[in-house]
């Protein structure tokens, strides 16, 4: 009885959320005409003012770096709390079972692609940092190379063990460069206070001017994208090893 | 070129949508990656591609594939606990039966033997 007067009102619902979207998407101006005044200063700016040659690079760490504080410290907190969730039934679960099973796969990896990932793992790290200082000049930054860097352990828990995982990840160091990641960040909008301008500008040195622009060149904008590629990749391979530890603990405990 | 690609995200969406098993889901997430991330290289956004294709297509995926083992193996662990306790309990219904029907076998031969010395 229930089911129909459901189905009526989803109708009805959706038929009017399709025309509200049918009218509002006529009267969207073309797309030559979304390209407003901001646009056009930045692209014209960024590589006079700020000797960088990707804008998209330079309006998020520069002309809207603030912003991006909020977002790399959206990362850095969701890390956390994951870590503080998962970490807590570890430690209960460990109490209750010291002598858990090491977990072992059901399925052994190949030759084939252990051989492949092994050999995927060294240019995977070195795209990884390609892309985090190449983020002034081409496409790419912190965040992109960041998680580019992280899936490098990853592919190293495919072609071996969770074991050679954990040696891999588990060390301290890693916290800390999460935490230096972040605090960085931070720490070179301070500097630009000291020197009596507002916070998070761009005081480093941009690099000579009418020479050709290369990788040190745009002040700031190198430092904190390579400072969010350390707290991203660290808080990938974090997360990453909390939820492998707890799912293959659990499972190898269960048994 | 646009137009196509833009068609494509909406039939991987659509169907994404209408994919029910989770496992599918997470698999089916990634290959919606791969699309927004054409989808945002044909638009003229490589970096927001970039992001897309290292979040979207290998990130997310993994995470929930993550999830749903996890789930699972506390699924599993539930089930072995729950069939545990009810055999525990079947158990000691039949220790407490097989006692019961001593007790009552006793009785009888009490009674036959009351029976007899009458």
């Amino acid at each position: 009885m229930r089911h129909p007067m459901r189905l009526t009102v989803f109708v009805l619902g959706s038929a009017a959320m399709i025309a509200l979207y049918v009218l509002a998407f006529a009267r969207l101006p073309g797309q030559e005409a979304v390209r407003g005044q901001y646009l056009k200063l930045v692209n014209l700016t960024c590589v006079g003012l700020r000797h960088t040659t990707d804008a998209v690079t330079a309006v998020n760490f520069d002309y809207r770096g603030f912003d991006t504080l909020g977002e790399e410290f959206i990362l850095f907190v969701s890390v956390m709390g994951t870590l503080v969730l998962l970490r807590q039934h570890e430690e209960k679960g460990g109490e209750k079972r010291p002598d858990a099973a090491e977990p072992q796969r059901a399925v052994e990896p190949s030759d084939t692609l252990r051989v492949w990932t092994l050999g995927m793992t060294g240019p995977t790290v070195l795209f990884g940092i390609y892309v985090v200082i190449h983020g002034q000049l081409t496409p790419g930054g912190g965040f992109q190379g960041g998680v580019i860097l992280a899936t490098a352990p990853l592919l190293i828990y495919l072609a071996e063990s969770f074991d050679v995982f954990k040696r891999v990840t588990s060390h301290r160091w890693i916290e800390v460069a999460e935490a230096v990641g972040a605090g960085a960040y931070a720490a070179i909008g301070l500097v630009a206070l000291f020197v009596g301008h507002e916070y998070l500008a761009n005081v480093f040195p941009l690099g000579p001017s009418g020479s050709n622009i290369n990788l040190y060149f745009g002040g700031t904008i190198p430092s904190i994208s390579a400072a969010t590629g350390l707290e991203v990749a660290a808080g990938f391979v974090l997360l990453l090893y909390a939820f492998l530890q707890e799912t293959l603990a659990s499972k190898g405990g269960g048994k | 070129m646009q137009l196509s690609i833009l068609l494509l995200v909406a039939v991987a969406g659509g169907a994404l949508v209408f994919t029910r098993v989770a496992d599918r889901q997470a698999v089916g997430v990634s290959f919606f990656g791969l699309t927004l991330t054409l989808m945002f290289f044909i638009f003229q956004a490589p970096d927001v591609a970039l992001s897309e294709i290292v979040i979207g297509a290998v990130a997310l995926p993994l995470m929930v594939l993550l999830a749903i083992a996890k789930v699972r193996v506390a699924e599993m662990e539930q089930r072995e606990n729950r069939e545990k306790e009810t055999a525990r309990k079947k158990e000691n219904e039949d220790a407490h039966g097989g006692q019961g029907a001593q007790h009552e076998q006793a009785s009888i031969q009490e009674q036959r033997q009351q029976a007899e010395g009458a």
